[in-house]
């Protein structure tokens, strides 16, 4: 074996050795300069990416409703998706899932809902107020759904934001 | 056994895989950014979906939380961005096409790896893959064949064992992201007891249509489930044992298929299904098992009479009409194939001009069918 080859498949083992090692989600010390280099290496060559996609369960899922109101019309209610196409929503669904991990800080949800409630003021511009209504979709068993549960919301999280008087 | 890892990585090849690989990428990123452009203030934006300052309690610091720090305004940032996401779909398009692919190339992950820092939280499967094979692709010699540099200026395709390590690394890559997906899936109980498939097929999220009916067969999810964990986690196995490696790969796509039409993520799904398809259906799979094809020059001599005779045929006599078989509309082509086959079997080496002009027939051919039938 030449020495080029040797290099270039010492290197490639590396690679793909960072890769393995990242997939088995690591605790590390951030501080130490030879874990922060790896991490910045893992970062910018997509090598520290895993692939644990709905894994190892189903996380739960967070339903969205937001009520617009604007002047002199009826208010009427929306969700934030409509106003994006599917892979903006894939996307945004990786946001909403992480409300559910934290749904039990109250403060955590409020930033959540209230930066999600903007990103609506920016689709509605005439809208005086945005009404949230969170609610955690809970989808009965197969078991369950065959002695008559059906889905149902429950209500987790309600607002309204308002827009300042200056803005 | 030395031997044998010595020709499954080195064993010359002309790294056609590679290029069609890049045409995946490049087509998955380009329609990626073109779907995102309208919404990169929402995803990538310190206004955005997630405000900068939620990002920096979440995940720390980033780009647009930099901005906001450095006084930088909204517009400046929007302008910004607009030209970054603009030079990024450029360069996708150029790496899809083969014009300057090195370049391209470096454009293109640099761009990526900048997007993937900016909005981590959102970013989902098909942003890892991009960023990590286009990162593999820029050492790799992927303008070769169908690019736009190769129809420029004549490329070296003469076989490279590095064209071949190189598919076999970012294969091995592929392989094991599908280890891990498979591997984490069994550590739950969702994917065991058929609860997994019965869900996401339910979540408002990626419903598309309705699967009650599954209850009263909760054997049809269980099994969903189960064949998703073996092909995931034996993948790296699978794929290479002889005649059963293709339908794996086969079974592969067609669950990222499903994926992207029963789910709803229909780029992340074609895009895999395309990378997994130019990995381990190409010309370069099985090197080892593979003859070379005597090459057109090597045969020209042995079999001139007939190519001659056969270049006669194509040349149809002035006057003559086209062969029609009964209720079939076929220009000839059938006629043609026929001979094709003919002369084939006797060692003739068809030329890429008359293959496309074949292809381009028979695509003619057949939507002409398609028309007669469907209207």
């Amino acid at each position: 074996m030449n020495r080029k080859r040797t290099l270039i498949c010492s290197l490639a083992v590396l690679h793909l050795a960072l890769m393995g090692f990242s997939m088995t989600n690591p605790k590390v010390d951030s501080h130490n300069p030879f874990w922060r280099t790896v991490n910045w290496y893992g970062k910018l060559t997509g090598a520290s990416a895993t692939y644990s996609f709905f894994s190892p369960d189903i996380p739960r899922e967070l339903v969205f409703h937001f009520t617009v109101y604007e002047p002199g019309q009826v208010p009427f209610e929306t969700t934030i998706q409509k106003t994006a196409n599917n892979e903006v929503n894939a996307r945004l669904g990786n946001i909403l899932r992480m409300i559910p991990k934290s749904y039990e800080h109250r403060e955590i949800v409020r930033s959540m809902a209230a930066s999600l409630s903007a990103s609506m003021f920016r689709s509605y511009p005439d809208a005086q107020k945005i009404g949230i209504r969170t609610d955690l979709f809970l989808l009965p068993s197969m078991a369950d759904f065959r002695r008559g549960d059906r889905a149902s919301l429950m209500p987790v999280y309600s607002a309204v934001f308002a827009k300042d008087s200056g803005t | 056994m030395s031997a044998s890892l010595e020709k499954f990585f080195f064993k010359p090849s002309t790294g056609e895989a590679l290029s069609v690989l890049r045409i995946a990428i490049g087509l998955g990123m380009l329609l990626k950014g073109l779907f995102l452009f309208p919404h990169m203030m929402d995803l990538y934006g310190p206004y955005g979906y997630l405000q900068a300052p939620l990002m920096v309690a979440i995940g720390g610091e980033n780009i647009s939380s930099w901005s906001l720090e450095h006084g930088i305004s909204t517009a400046a940032y929007s302008s910004a961005l607009h030209v970054f996401f603009v030079v990024h779909l450029l360069a996708a398009f150029c790496f899809m096409i083969g014009f300057r692919t090195r370049v391209a190339n470096i454009v293109l992950w640099t761009t990526q790896a900048l997007f993937f820092q900016m909005a981590w939280v959102s970013a989902y499967g098909i942003d890892a893959y991009s960023q990590n094979i286009s990162f593999l692709l820029m050492f790799l010699p992927v303008g070769r064949f169908f690019s736009v540099d190769a129809w420029l200026k004549p490329q070296d395709t003469s076989p490279s064992e590095w064209c071949t390590f190189g598919l076999r690394f970012i294969q091995i890559y592929v392989l094991m992201t599908y280890v891990d997906a498979g591997v984490s899936k069994g550590l739950g109980h969702d994917w065991w007891n058929g609860n997994a498939i019965w869900e996401v097929l339910h979540f408002p999220e990626f419903n598309r249509m309705n699967f009650f009916w599954m209850a009263s067969y909760p054997i049809v999810p269980k099994l969903l489930g189960w064949g998703t964990l073996v092909l995931e986690t034996f993948y790296i196995v699978g794929v290479w044992i002889p005649r059963l490696g293709r339908w794996w790969v086969l079974g592969i796509i067609g669950m990222h298929l499903t994926i992207a039409f029963l789910m709803g993520l229909t780029l992340f799904g074609l895009t895999l299904a395309m990378v997994n398809a130019a990995l381990f259906l190409g010309v370069d799979r099985f090197p080892r098992h593979r003859n070379r094809r005597p090459r057109r020059r090597e045969l020209q001599s042995t079999t001139k009479p007939l190519f001659e005779n056969f270049n006669a045929r194509l040349r149809r006599a002035p006057g003559t009409k086209p062969a029609r078989s009964e209720g079939f509309f076929c220009d000839g082509f059938l006629s043609e194939y026929s001979t094709f086959k003919t002369i084939s079997t006797v060692g003739f080496a068809p030329g890429r001009k008359y293959i496309a002009w074949m292809s381009l027939q028979f695509i003619f051919c057949l939507s002409r069918n398609l028309r007669s039938i469907w209207f």
